[in-house]
């Protein structure tokens, strides 16, 4: 097993190439990957796929608490040094490998209770092993909110030292022959880590732990890290998008609502404006954002940037080759614990993104989940579709699952029944979940003559009204003036 | 034949198509501010309108009414419901919600924007009523035009000035149109009507003093001329009753129209005309010449028994007498001297002579005319016309702000006076005759006649030949007139675009190349504080900012702009113009935890709280006379300064430490400040209560922190100078001397 830590951002992220082994006397079609749960929580991504092939297996989250844990000693014999796990579905039992000598149960070190502590994810491979078999597949995962800034706080200049706990060992239910954990930091400056004796190399910015030899399933030992990173850590606790489908304008709106914290070191004493000016050169090394920048889509048009009380004057759109580039300074530069909430929107030509399959009838929206903010995680991202009005028969597919989709109805301008709204939400999204979603829809061309009917049909009404109006009399008695 | 119409009916598509038009312009002219900036509130009193608004939106009307404002005069709170006029916030509420219903999602924002706007449209049109029943529908169309781009009027109601006045005015025009119909007609519709659009003035603005004054005193006048009748009774009497009984509704009026001295005169006006009413009935049954003596006599006994009662009444407490703001208008020095925080308001100063013109430009030559024109026909109209002028120039001479109320009135006068000219000078008649006549002719006889007055056509047509009518003088006439008329939209344009468009919560300046660069300081800070401060916590500033403060950064004020409470307000300034000790001290009592203060030296912003200092000393003085003192501030020579030469009290003060602190090094020694022309001696300043918390990027507002209690229950001082580590043996030393003397 090979681990490899990446601690260069504010992302952690953690690669494990495992090698594993079939020594059960049946073939077994997956494999269970353990996460802590106070990991899990943070958990934005797990990916697995086969070495060789490049290929991706299924990873779903096995919930494990509904099972119940024996021990099978009569096949404790059969096992020795790699792994096995089964569940068999008649009984709901799992029976684990183990390696010789050992007790059962085998996926604690230490008691039952830590059950409720891990979450397993069950891999399923594309095909069955048999006994014996070896399969090589790489584990990927990557995790917001693991790094704590310590010292808390920090001068306005100051850097940025960043705490790292985790586990020496790599995660695994199974025994482990042989395994390496390979942590990658941003810089040579660290300030202390975990040292075990002759399993440590420290090789400038990477710190590699190991090898080591035959761990029980689930081992841990704490691993440490203390070391400098000079970067602002954004998060972005809540983004909404709403995305607006025209026909009739062949328009498509999209506007994106930001709450963003600086989740870095705190500031010591107060902002001093003072300070910022005179130190040009410590304010370009300070962890503080002043500027952030956006691609949108190359024909995007009428590019706003707002916040709740006006437009924010200090950005600037750039077109490229194959995309816009928006840069905007927020208000005020953003120190560790500071806040800042914006929105942006654009217009881009619908048929950029959605396109007729002639074939079905059907209309298709291709568009990625999120456009790409750089160096930031979003706690909570809202993807709001809203689809012409009279759209029907959708269907939304995305790359990955999203915690709740609903549907609804939205009214906006001069609509009659109302568009079809999608409403996805997501938690814990990386910038690597910035793949496209696609919604399928049918929509009749009559749909197109809705809001012209809508319309005259309100003025025929208005002057009708007034026809009838104006051939009535009010007054009391006879006016004079008319005869 | 246009349009297969008769002539009737192409007057009246043109009428309508040049009165949309006129309101295009005028909604058009509004809109500088919204092209060059954004769609934003502009200024101080629209951000509370704006703030209420949304309340309205997002609760209900009932809960608006009953609204207690407890993040604004903190600790005291503001019962909003019951202080304020809720007409423009019930007005766009309204508009929002049909527009809601009607699934158009407008933004509550942009409808607040463009309510004044809006409404200079409907101002225009009833412009054009109200002067089609003065003279014609043709100088209607002029005061429409005028009023639509008069710059008195525009100052008061460009996109983003979400304000009382902007709809307040359309509703004054209107109240006075349909008050000139009804009394021409003698109709009680009109006169319902009258009080109908006379309450919802009422709930849109103070100003409705205005009409419950000008309306009597237009019947008081009428009464004099022996023009009372049945149709002035008819008019004046529904209105009266069904407009007071209305206005009472409303809470922050209440029981004033009974118990104060402003609305007293509508009320004697009231007795009057019934009396007269009575003894007309009683004449038409025994008429004769002397009873006419009698009955004037009486009416004018009466008048003077009922003023001398109301006096009397005043007097014993029964009837409230005037108040500040209402001396201030007979005698402009009373506020200064009694009521600083009045005069304090730039827009209450009296009126500098130039701004007639820069309102006005042309019309306030022209007004004059319309008045003699008016005079010369004198029907009950007329006279109304005739006083309106008369009280709002006068009230326009006393006050910046009433200038508004002129406006109206001098574009109607204008209208008047230009159709007046146009009407003799383009007469097709007169032209058809002209062109048979031999034109060298009338070019030397031109110099021989003095303007002939006015125009009646029998003297028209035997000066056929001589005289200016010729064609060519009456051409340089006309010529000479269109010029004046496109000046006058030039200038006001001009005016518009730059004196009155700017949101001033936005500075703008240019780059060298000249492209515009946006000083956006204060929305930097508030929403700084909006973000990144507790939501509970309180920020002290001058009440200027109180109503920005409230709805950019929505955080607890101490004052704002409403100052229903000048104490409090004085105790801010006393705050800001004592020293650290004192202030803090005050500060903690008012839970204080930020302080913001601006400060224009960096940049040159003339507006700053320094050069405000001064208003908050003498408010402050007014209600703690011992403690702060005017002179102290001043030199010995008696200048204000910030330099070397500023006084000890001055720089102790807070306010001058929270503006210039950490200045001089940021220019490496001494600073320059750029406002006020000085050099800062070069003497570091030093705060100990309170520490700078965000300074915006052009150093215009900086917010400090007030520092909580020391944790050994020293004193801030003695905390800061312990750290600083100078003092502390110094100290030690005194305060032994101290206990050995004691």
């Amino acid at each position: 097993m090979h681990r490899t830590i990446d601690l260069t951002s504010s992302i952690v992220r953690e690669t494990t190439s495992f090698a594993a082994q079939n020594i059960y006397n049946e073939s077994i079609g997956e494999y269970y990957y353990p996460i802590p749960k106070e990991w899990d929580e943070h958990l934005s991504f797990i990916e697995v796929k086969e070495r060789k092939t490049e290929q991706y297996f299924e990873v779903e989250k096995a919930d494990f608490n509904s099972l119940k844990w024996v021990a099978s000693s009569k096949l404790s014999d059969q096992f020795e040094n790699t792994f096995v796990m089964h569940i068999s579905n008649e009984t709901n039992e799992i029976i684990c490998g183990k390696p010789k000598n050992f007790k059962w149960p085998l996926l604690h070190t230490s008691s039952m209770n830590n059950c409720s502590q891990i979450q397993y994810y069950k891999i399923s491979f594309n095909r069955r092993l048999d006994p014996e078999d070896k399969i090589k597949f790489t584990v990927t995962t990557a995790f917001t909110h693991m790094l704590t800034p310590y010292p808390k706080e920090i001068a306005q200049t100051g850097r940025q030292n960043m705490l790292f706990r985790g586990n020496q060992y790599g995660n695994s239910a199974y025994y482990t022959a042989q395994q390496k954990t390979v942590v990658k930091l941003p810089s040579v400056v660290i300030i202390s880590y975990s040292q075990p004796t002759g399993f440590i190399t420290n090789n400038r910015n990477m710190l590699e732990y190991g090898l080591f030899d035959g761990k029980e399933p689930n081992s841990y030992e704490e691993l440490k890290i203390h070391y400098e990173l000079q970067q602002s850590i954004l998060t972005v606790k809540g983004l909404r998008r709403d995305l607006e489908i025209s026909h009739w304008g062949g328009n498509l709106a999209i506007e994106e609502h930001f709450n963003l914290t600086q989740e870095g070191a705190r500031l010591k004493d107060n902002f001093s404006r003072l300070e910022y000016h005179k130190n040009v050169y410590a304010r370009q090394s300070s962890i503080m954002t002043r500027e952030l920048s956006l691609s949108l889509p190359v024909h995007a048009s009428n590019v706003y940037y707002r916040d709740e009380i006006g437009n924010v004057s200090t950005s600037h759109l750039r077109y490229e080759q194959d995309k816009a580039v928006l840069e905007f300074k927020p208000r005020y530069p953003l120190f560790g614990g500071w806040n800042y909430t914006w929105y942006y929107g654009y217009n881009v030509p619908a048929g950029d993104f959605v396109r007729y399959h002639s074939e079905s009838g059907r209309y298709i929206l291709n568009i990625p989940f999120i456009n790409v903010l750089p160096r930031v995680t979003y706690d909570k991202v809202q993807v709001r579709i809203i689809l012409p009005e009279g759209a029907s028969n959708v269907k939304v597919e995305t790359p990955f699952p999203v915690d709740k989709e609903s549907h609804a109805v939205h009214k906006t301008y001069l609509d009659t029944i109302g568009r079809y709204l999608i409403v996805l939400d997501k938690f814990n999204v990386l910038n690597d979940h910035a793949k496209n979603i696609q919604v399928s829809y049918t929509y009749s061309s009559f749909e197109l003559l809705r809001k012209p009917l809508a319309v005259s049909t309100c003025i025929l009404g208005a002057f009708l009204l007034s026809m009838i109006y104006s051939r009535m009399e009010f007054g009391i008695g006879k006016s004079e003036k008319k005869s | 034949m246009v349009l297969g119409l008769d002539v009737q009916n192409q007057a009246a598509l043109l009428k309508v198509v040049i009165l949309g038009l006129i309101s295009f312009v005028a909604i058009a002219s509004r809109l500088f501010s919204i092209i060059r900036f954004e769609s934003v509130i502009h200024e101080f009193d629209p951000w509370f309108n704006y703030r209420a608004t949304r309340y309205l939106v997002s609760t209900s009307f009932y809960e608006f009414w009953n609204w207690f404002d407890e993040r604004s005069w903190y600790p005291l709170g503001r019962v909003v419901g019951g202080t304020v006029f809720p007409g423009l916030m019930v007005t766009s509420a309204t508009i929002y919600n049909i527009l809601h219903a009607l699934n158009f999602p407008v933004d509550i924002r942009n409808i607040c924007v463009l309510l004044a706007p809006a409404f200079s449209a409907f101002t225009a049109i009833s412009a054009y009523l109200l002067t089609a029943e003065i003279k014609d529908s043709s100088a209607g169309l002029l005061a429409a035009a005028f009023i639509g781009i008069a710059p008195g009027y525009i100052s008061r109601s460009v996109a983003g000035s979400y304000d009382n006045e902007g709809i307040a005015i359309f509703l004054l025009m209107f109240t006075f149109y349909l008050w000139i119909k009804g009394l021409k007609e003698g109709s009680a519709f009109y006169g319902a009507l009258t009080a109908l659009f006379y309450f919802y003035m009422v709930a849109a603005w103070g100003g409705y003093v205005f009409i419950i004054n000008l309306i009597p005193l237009h019947a008081f006048v009428l009464i004099l001329m022996g023009r009372f009748s049945s149709r002035l009774y008819v008019a004046y009497s529904s209105f009266y009753v069904l407009g007071t009984l209305m206005s009472m509704q409303i809470p922050f009026v209440g029981f004033q129209p009974t118990r104060t001295s402003e609305h007293m005169a509508a009320l004697g006006i009231f007795g009057i005309l019934q009396i007269i009413a009575f003894v007309e009935l009683v004449r038409s049954h025994l008429a004769s010449k002397q009873f006419q003596i009698l009955f004037k006599s009486f009416i004018v006994f009466s008048f003077f028994t009922m003023f001398f009662a109301l006096v009397l009444l005043t007097l014993g407490g029964y009837i409230a007498p005037w108040t500040g703001r209402f001396y201030s208008l007979w005698d402009t020095g009373y506020a200064k001297k009694y009521i600083p925080i009045i005069a304090s308001v730039s827009e209450h100063q009296p009126t500098a002579w130039p701004s007639f013109f820069f309102d006005l430009e042309m019309l306030i030559f022209l007004f004059p005319v319309g008045i003699y024109l008016c005079f010369r026909e004198l029907r009950d109209e007329h006279v109304f016309v005739i006083l309106y002028g008369i009280t709002a120039s006068y009230f326009a001479g006393v006050m910046v702000r009433l200038m508004l109320t002129l406006t109206p009135i001098v574009c109607v006068t204008a209208a008047v006076a230009v159709s007046h000219l146009l009407d003799l000078y383009l007469d097709i008649n007169n032209l058809e005759t002209e062109r048979s006549v031999d034109k060298s002719e009338s070019d030397n006889k031109g110099k021989h006649k003095k303007l002939k007055e006015g125009g009646s056509r029998s003297s028209l047509n035997q000066s056929k030949i001589f005289g200016i009518r010729s064609f060519d003088t009456r051409a340089t006439v006309l010529i000479f007139f269109y010029f004046f008329l496109i000046i006058f939209v030039w200038h006001c344009t001009w005016v518009t675009s730059n004196a009155y468009s700017s949101p001033s919560i936005v500075l703008a300046s240019s780059h060298p190349d000249g492209s515009q660069f946006i000083i956006d300081d204060f929305r930097e800070a508030y929403y700084w504080l909006r973000k990144n401060t507790d939501y509970n916590s309180k920020v002290m500033s001058w009440w200027d900012y109180g109503y920005q403060i409230a709805g950019m950064a929505d955080r607890t004020t101490l004052v704002d702009n409403n100052t229903w409470n000048n104490t409090h307000i004085a105790t801010v300034g006393k705050a800001m113009a004592s020293s650290e000790g004192v202030a803090y001290q005050i500060m903690r009592r008012h839970d204080v935890s930020y302080v913001l203060v601006i400060f224009g030296g960096l940049l040159g912003y003339s507006g700053d709280d320094i050069n405000k200092f001064l208003w908050m000393i003498r408010i402050a003085e007014g209600v703690y006379p011992d403690e702060v003192k005017e002179g102290n501030f001043f030199t010995p020579r008696g200048e204000y300064r910030v330099d070397d030469e500023a006084t000890p009290t001055m720089r102790n003060s807070i306010m001058y430490k929270m503006s210039y602190h950490n200045y001089n090094e940021l220019f490496g020694g001494q600073g320059q400040d750029r406002v006020r022309g000085a050099r800062l001696s070069s003497e570091k300043i030093k705060l100990s209560t309170l520490e700078e918390a965000y300074t915006t990027e052009n150093w215009i507002v900086r917010i400090y922190k007030v520092k909580e209690l020391d944790n050994l229950g020293r004193s801030l001082e003695q905390a800061a100078a312990f750290n600083s580590g100078k003092k502390r043996r110094r100290s030690k030393i005194k305060s032994t001397r101290n206990s050995k003397n004691g």
